[in-house]
C-alpha cells in the first residue's frame, strides 16, 4: 500500500457494501446536486461504456475527458518530430535503449526484434536495458540531460548511459507503453532530452507494446465526437481543450466539484471534490465516497477511505451487455 | 418504418427505370418503393407538386471512416470545429442526409482497421455504408500473387473480405507502396505497369489482372477499385491507359481519374482529359469516378504512402506516415488548392474536362473522393458548374492565364440535365456498386428519396432539399434533421473456404502482432452486416 503526494488521510480501510440500488440512488443524488460535475478517467473501458459515458456527458452538459492521458494520445503531440523512419532504424540506428521492461522486452513484445531490429549491412549496433526505480527515475534523467548539455558530474551508472549516447550517431529509445501511460511525464522528460539531442545525433522515442486498450478511448471519443477529448458539453458546439494536461488544472482551481471516474482510480489526490468510482477490473464495482482522499495507483488496487461506501454489483451480467455501459445507463434515469 | 406513404405529384427523375421528369405519385410502404394502393389505405400524403424527386444520393468513393480519417480528425482539430472538411461520425452521417445522399462508401480500409471502421460506421447515421478492402499492398496477398495459384489467390481474398465484412476490393497504386515501405528508393514508384516490383517477378500489371479475375471469379457486386500508379505526376496519362488497356475485357472502376490525367509538357502538367475519356468512352468495361478538386481547403488521407512522402517534400506541411502491419501504407497531410496556382487550376479543369467529355454518364461518377479534392459538401456547387456553361466560364477568369488559354472548358458548351445529374449522383454508382435496391425509385427499391423545390441557382437547390427520406422515414425537411436513422453496413458475400481460413490463421500465427480473434468484424457486427450479391 503507498500513499500518493498530496494524501492527507490518516489511513486506509475497505468500503462498506450497500444495495446495488442504494449505491445508484448515491451517485445520481451526488450528480444531480452537482453544480459542476466531470466524468474523467476511461481508461480499460470499452467502446459501449465510453458511448454511454459520451450520452451522460451531454444529458449533464460536462466536462469529458480520458484520465489519466492516453499514452497514444499523448505520443500525439510529439511523434511527427521524434519518431524514426523504419529505414533509418535499420540502416542507421546503433544503439537502442529500452525503458521500463522490467522482465526483458520480449515479454511484452515477443516479435519485437524481428519487426523493428533488422539491421543495415555492416551496422554495429548496441542495447542498453534500463530499470531505474520509480523514485530515482526523474532524478536520473535530470541528471542525464544536465551531463549530456552541459557536462555536469555523473553517477558511474548514469556514465555508462551518458558515454553510450555520446558516442552513437543515430540511437532509438523504445519506451514500455505501458510505463507511458502510469508517469506520461517521465515520458516528456525523455522526449524533451532527445529534442536537444538532436542537435548532435538522430535520436528517436516510441512507445512499444500498448495494450491497445487506451486506443479504445482515443479512437471512440475521436469519431464519436471529432476530438480525442478533452470534452465540454455545455453547450450545442462541443468545446474541446487540446492538451490533455488541461484537466488537470480543472481539478486544481476546483472547477468540478464533482468527479465519475470511470474505469480507473484517481491518481492523485483531489480535496473538496464529491467522488463516484466505477472500476473497470472485474468484479465491477461502485464506489461513492464523500470524500476520496488518495488512492494506491495500482489498477488493482481498491481502497477507499472508510467513510465511503462501495458495492459489488454482482447483479449485473457480463455476458449479456457491457456492464459499465449498463451502469452508465442506469445513472443517466433521473438526471434532468 | 411500417406506414404508407405517397408523395404526390412530383417531377420525378428515376433514369434506371426510363422517367425523366415526368410527374407521377410515388407510394412507400415497409420502406420501399411499392405500386400504386387506394389513397384512403396512406398513413400520409405529401404534396410534392412541382417539385424535383431523385433517389437519395450515392458516394461511392469517400473517406469517412476508420483509424485513418480518425488520425485526420486528431491531427486537425480546427478542421473538426468548423466542420467543413471533417467532423464526427455522426455529424457525417447528418450531413450527407442534409445533402440527400443516403448511401456512401468508404474506399480504402486496411484489414486490421476493419473491426474500427464497423463500429464507426455504425454509429454514422442515415446513411447505408460499406468499406474497400486494401489488398493491392497486402503481403500476404503479394506473396500469394507470385505463386500463380489462382484457386489459392481465390480462396484467400475470399477468407479476407469475409472475415473483414468488406464490400469490395480497392487496389492503391498497386504494388508500389508495399515495394516502397519495404526497399525505398523513388516514391514516384514505377512508370510502367510492367516493371517488376523489387527483385521479384510481380508487376502492378499482375496484381491488377489476378485481382479483377478474382473478383469476377468470386461474383463480388463491385468488380475491383483501382487507384492507379503516379497519382497526381505529369505525364501519368501513359500508365493510367496502360492499366486501362491492361484491364481490357475484364470489369473494373478506375476511381477519382482526375487525378490520372495528365500530360506533360517541358516537365509542366497539361489536360489529358480527352485521350483518357476517349478510352473510357470506347470500353463500356470502364467505369469511373472523378475525383473533383474544388478550390480551397482539404486533407489527403490515402494508402499511397509515397504519395504523401512525396506531398510532405513540396509543401513541408505537419503530417503522418504509418505502415499497417504488413497490410498496407497509411498517410494524411493537409493541403490547400488554390486558384491561382497553375497545377491546382489545371487540376480543377481538368474534372470538369471529364464530365463533360463523357459520353456516357452512366460510367462517369461524381466524386471528390472526399476530403482529399474538397469535401463531399462541395457536391452542390460541383453540379451547379455541370449544369451551367456561362457559370464555368466566369469561374475560368479567376484561373491563371495558361490555363485559361489552353482548357478545354473553353469549348465546352454542354450543360448537364437533371436526368444526367440523377446518374451521375444517384443512378450509376448504384449500377457499378451492384446495388440494386439503390439509385432507382422502382416497385421494390429502398425508399431513399431527396425531393428538391427546383431553383434557378443549382448550387442552393441541391445545398437544400426539402425532404430527404431514409427507408421511407422523414429525416431531413427544409435543411432541418426530424429524426436520424442507423443505416445499414453493407457487405459481399464470399464463402469462407477451409483453405482461405487455414492461410490466414497462419499468417497471423507467424506475422501478426495480435490474435487471428481479434481480427476483423465482431461476430455483433457481423449479425448486422446485409449482405449484397450481383
Amino acid at each position: 500500500m503507498q500513499k500518493l503526494p498530496g494524501f492527507t488521510g490518516r489511513g486506509w480501510s475497505h468500503g462498506k457494501a450497500i444495495p446495488q440500488k442504494n449505491a445508484l440512488t448515491l451517485a445520481r443524488q451526488l450528480l444531480q446536486d452537482s453544480k459542476a460535475p466531470g466524468i474523467l478517467g476511461l481508461t480499460l473501458v470499452t467502446v459501449e461504456a465510453v458511448t454511454a459515458a459520451v450520452k451522460l456527458a451531454q444529458q449533464l452538459s460536462v466536462w469529458l475527458s480520458p484520465w489519466p492521458p492516453d499514452p497514444i494520445r499523448f505520443w500525439g503531440h510529439h511523434a511527427p518530430d521524434l519518431a524514426l523512419s523504419r529505414a533509418e532504424l535499420e540502416q542507421a540506428a546503433d544503439l537502442v535503449l529500452y525503458l521500463g521492461f522490467e522482465n526483458g522486452v520480449d515479454a511484452v513484445q515477443p516479435r519485437h526484434r524481428q519487426r523493428h531490429l533488422s539491421r543495415g549491412p555492416g551496422l554495429q549496433r548496441r542495447q542498453m536495458d534500463i530499470r531505474w526505480s520509480p523514485s530515482e527515475r526523474y532524478q536520473n534523467t535530470i541528471h542525464l540531460r544536465l551531463h549530456l548539455e552541459r557536462q555536469a558530474p555523473l553517477t558511474t551508472e548514469l556514465k555508462k548511459v551518458a558515454e553510450a549516447i555520446i558516442s552513437s550517431r543515430c540511437v532509438q529509445l523504445f519506451f514500455n507503453a505501458q510505463l507511458a501511460q502510469d508517469d506520461p511525464h517521465y515520458v516528456e522528460q525523455w522526449q524533451h532530452l532527445a529534442a536537444h539531442q538532436r542537435k548532435h545525433r538522430r535520436m528517436g522515442v516510441s512507445l512499444l507494446g500498448s495494450t491497445g486498450k487506451a486506443r479504445t478511448i482515443t479512437e471512440t471519443l475521436t469519431w464519436l465526437t471529432g476530438y480525442p477529448g478533452p470534452l465540454h458539453f455545455s453547450t450545442n458546439m462541443i468545446r474541446y481543450l487540446p492538451h490533455v494536461g488541461e484537466v488537470d488544472q480543472l481539478i486544481q482551481l476546483n472547477a468540478l466539484d464533482t468527479i465519475l471516474w470511470l474505469g480507473t482510480r484517481p491518481t492523485h489526490a483531489v480535496k473538496n471534490v464529491k467522488q463516484i468510482v466505477i472500476a473497470a477490473d472485474p468484479p465491477h464495482e461502485v464506489e461513492v465516497a464523500l470524500e476520496v482522499p488518495g488512492l494506491h495507483p495500482s489498477l488493482d488496487a481498491h481502497l477507499v477511505r472508510g467513510d465511503g461506501v462501495m458495492l459489488r454489483l454482482a447483479g449485473i451480467n457480463p455476458g449479456q451487455a457491457d456492464p459499465m455501459a449498463q451502469l452508465l445507463t442506469s445513472l443517466m434515469e433521473g438526471q434532468p | 418504418m411500417r406506414e404508407r406513404l405517397i408523395l404526390r405529384g412530383g417531377q420525378v427523375y428515376d433514369p434506371a427505370n426510363g422517367v425523366n421528369g415526368q410527374t407521377h405519385d410515388v407510394y412507400v410502404h415497409n420502406g420501399q418503393i411499392v405500386a400504386a394502393f387506394d389513397q384512403k389505405l396512406a398513413d400520409k400524403v405529401i404534396d410534392i407538386q412541382g417539385m424535383v424527386v431523385m433517389p437519395g444520393g450515392v458516394d461511392m468513393h469517400c473517406h469517412i471512416a476508420g483509424p485513418a480519417v480518425n488520425r485526420v480528425r486528431r491531427l486537425l482539430p480546427g478542421h473538426v470545429a468548423q466542420g467543413q472538411l471533417l467532423n464526427s461520425a455522426i455529424l457525417t452521417g447528418q450531413k450527407y442526409a442534409a445533402l440527400g445522399y443516403t448511401t456512401a462508401i468508404e474506399a480504402a480500409v486496411a484489414a486490421t482497421a476493419a473491426r474500427q471502421a464497423h463500429f464507426e460506421m455504425q454509429d454514422t447515421p442515415n446513411l447505408d455504408k460499406g468499406f474497400l478492402l486494401l489488398l493491392g499492398n497486402h503481403e500476404q496477398v503479394l506473396q500469394t500473387l507470385t505463386k500463380n495459384d489462382a484457386n489459392q489467390l481465390r480462396d484467400l481474398v475470399a477468407a479476407l473480405l469475409h472475415r473483414t465484412g468488406a464490400f469490395g476490393i480497392k487496389i492503391v497504386n498497386p504494388g508500389c507502396v508495399a515495394n516502397w515501405q519495404r526497399h525505398g528508393g523513388n516514391p514516384l514508384g514505377v512508370d510502367s505497369i510492367d516493371t517488376p516490383l523489387g527483385s521479384g517477378t510481380l508487376t502492378p500489371r499482375s496484381i491488377l489482372t489476378q485481382l479483377a479475375d478474382v473478383a469476377q471469379a468470386l461474383k463480388l457486386p463491385h468488380p475491383i477499385h483501382v487507384h492507379a500508379n503516379r497519382l497526381g505526376v505529369p505525364g501519368n496519362i501513359d500508365i493510367t491507359l496502360q492499366t486501362l488497356a491492361a484491364l481490357q475485357g475484364r470489369r473494373h472502376h478506375l476511381t477519382h481519374v482526375q487525378f490520372h490525367a495528365y500530360g506533360k509538357d517541358n516537365g509542366a502538367i497539361t489536360s489529358a482529359a480527352k485521350r483518357l475519356m476517349d478510352h473510357i468512352n470506347s470500353h463500356p468495361e470502364t467505369t469511373c469516378d472523378v475525383g473533383q478538386v474544388m478550390f480551397g481547403p482539404a486533407v489527403t488521407v490515402t494508402e499511397d504512402s509515397p504519395l504523401e512522402y512525396l506531398l510532405w517534400q513540396l509543401t513541408g506541411q505537419r503530417w503522418v506516415n504509418l505502415d499497417v502491419e504488413l497490410e498496407s501504407g497509411c498517410g494524411m497531410l493537409p493541403f490547400e488548392f488554390k486558384d491561382k496556382s497553375t497545377l491546382h487550376a489545371w487540376q480543377w479543369a481538368i474534372g470538369l474536362e471529364l464530365f463533360l467529355l463523357a459520353i456516357d454518364p452512366w460510367r462517369v461518377v461524381l466524386s471528390t473522393d472526399h476530403p482529399n479534392g474538397a469535401s463531399f459538401l462541395a457536391y452542390p456547387k460541383i453540379i451547379a458548374l455541370l449544369m451551367d456553361a456561362n457559370l464555368r466560364q466566369e469561374e475560368l477568369k479567376r484561373l491563371p492565364e495558361t490555363v485559361r488559354e489552353k482548357t478545354l472548358l473553353r469549348e465546352l458548351k454542354r450543360e448537364y440535365s437533371l436526368n444526367d445529374i440523377t446518374i451521375i449522383t444517384r443512378a450509376g454508382p448504384a449500377r457499378i456498386l451492384g446495388l440494386s435496391h439503390k439509385g432507382q425509385l422502382g416497385i421494390g427499391a429502398d425508399a431513399d428519396i431527396t425531393v428538391y423545390a427546383p431553383q434557378q441557382n443549382r448550387e442552393v437547390m441541391f445545398s437544400s432539399p426539402r425532404f430527404v427520406f431514409k427507408a421511407g422515414q422523414i429525416i431531413v425537411e427544409e435543411g432541418h434533421l426530424r429524426s436520424s436513422m442507423a443505416g445499414t453496413t453493407m457487405a459481399c458475400t464470399t464463402p469462407l473456404e477451409a483453405t482461405g481460413e487455414r492461410l490466414l490463421k497462419q499468417w497471423f500465427t507467424e506475422k501478426g502482432s495480435y490474435a487471428y480473434d481479434q481480427f476483423g468484424v465482431t461476430p455483433r457486427h457481423r449479425e448486422m452486416l446485409k449482405p449484397v450479391t450481383r
